[in-house]
């Protein structure tokens, strides 16, 4: 009797690695399968904090000029124009901001990545924005003419986090993208070229009511 | 019992130890990274492949830029800084291609893209023994302007196991009541910052 209960503790013993790994993988299954939280949702103007960035969404538009913001449309294209105010909120001047917003396509829509412009003088594709210091943008993606964008478009804002150093090279890290909101703005259709409505003095984003954000273009 | 009390302790002082090792090793970046050579406004800081040393700051709240016989100017969210150095070249021809205006609590401003292709800015091109002058051109926020650090590195690449300038910029342009003086217009088409 007491040499079978010895090899029982002989077992859990040797075995105690995987117990604790099944363990913990069904703990994190049972966990997992709960119901996801909603996405917090913003209003435009309403600043949205995403890691490296501080998004304040302002307006949305398509346009099928042949140029806006300085990004070329071909015949048979449009472009989505989604316009927000971008703070750098990290210690260094960056340009990763790419992946900060994506809408919500319509099914089978795969845009490449959209141009980005800096909205003051001359619009400037893939600026540099440097720390704590707010700039409006335009977000421009260039899609098929074909593709039918809803009224209302949602927008997902992601977010990277933040990690002092990497395991390997000890250098700091923005990582694990996540959805950290969603904003929804009309969307409206600009026929004239659009020039101008960008900020022109030292104050490019406090002033700027959250109504005239909208009413633009449509 | 003694003897265990023994062992355990032995035990905490291993984990102390071994924890203590483990914070006070270098990183990778940290033991390969650059070798910060400091200096002054006004004073020539050496490093291995070129001198350097900075004049001048002014601080502007638009630049004038004439390119392609077209007048810009541009308008910044914050100020505009423009750091004017003497550079010379040590024991062969190199460039100058990064550099940063660090403020007083360690942000970091790379140098601002949006003149194309400025006169006397970065890349630079040194030549031995023959002093030129080169410019930096920052965007940066009012309250990072005292106290801020220039930081210039040759070619692309941070430097690993080589010099990187670390310049304190301490003599900036100061008003009669000690405010920053900060001008409306600098041309960045000539070195002396006047329009033509």
């Amino acid at each position: 009797m007491s040499s079978a209960l010895g090899k029982l503790k002989t077992r859990i013993a040797t075995g105690v690695g995987s117990t604790v790994a099944v363990c913990t993988a069904t703990v994190y299954t049972i966990m997992g399968a709960g119901s996801v939280a909603p996405v917090a949702q913003y209003q435009a103007g309403a600043p949205i904090e995403a890691g490296r960035w501080q998004v304040v969404p302002h307006r949305a538009w398509v346009s099928t000029e042949k140029r806006v913001y300085g990004v070329r449309v071909k015949p048979g294209q449009q472009a989505l124009v989604i316009e927000v105010d971008l703070n750098n909120r990290s210690a260094s001047s960056s340009r990763i901001y790419d992946e900060t917003l994506r809408p919500k396509w319509p099914a089978g829509t795969k845009p490449q990545n959209p141009d980005v412009a800096l909205l003051r003088d001359d619009p400037k594709l893939i600026p540099l924005l440097h720390p704590g210091m707010p700039e409006r943008v335009a977000y421009v993606w260039v899609l098929p003419d074909s593709v039918t964008l809803p009224e209302k478009l949602p927008v997902d804002v992601i977010a990277q986090t933040y990690k002092r150093m990497d395991n390997l090279y000890g250098t700091p890290l923005w990582t694990n993208p996540k959805v950290v909101g969603q904003f929804t703005l009309p969307l409206g259709h600009a026929e004239a070229p659009v020039e101008g409505g960008t900020p022109t003095d030292g104050e490019p984003s406090a002033g700027m009511p959250a109504a005239s954000a909208t009413e633009r273009g449509s | 019992m003694k003897r265990r009390l023994a062992t355990l302790a032995l035990i905490v002082i291993a984990a102390v130890v071994l924890f203590a090792m483990q914070r006070s090793t270098l990183r990778y970046d940290e033991l390969t990274g650059a070798i910060p050579v400091r200096g002054r406004m006004h004073e020539a800081v050496s490093t291995r492949l070129f001198d350097i040393k900075v004049q001048q700051v002014q601080f502007a709240r638009k630049i004038a830029y004439r390119y392609l016989s077209k007048d810009q100017v541009f308008t910044t969210s914050g100020l505009w800084a423009v750091v004017t150095a003497t550079l010379t070249a040590r024991s062969e021809s190199m460039s100058i291609m990064r550099g940063y205006w660090d403020g007083p609590q360690g942000l970091r401003y790379e140098l601002s893209d949006r003149a194309v292709n400025p006169p006397d800015m970065p890349p630079i091109r040194l030549d031995p023994g023959l002093p030129r002058v080169g410019r930096f051109l920052f965007e940066i926020r009012p309250d990072q302007a005292g106290g801020a650090t220039l930081v210039v590195w040759p070619q692309g690449l941070p430097p690993r196991l080589d010099d990187e300038v670390h310049i304190a910029l301490d003599d900036l342009p100061r008003t009669a009541d000690g405010e920053l003086a900060v001008m409306d217009v600098v041309s960045i088409n000539r070195p002396d910052g006047a329009r033509r």
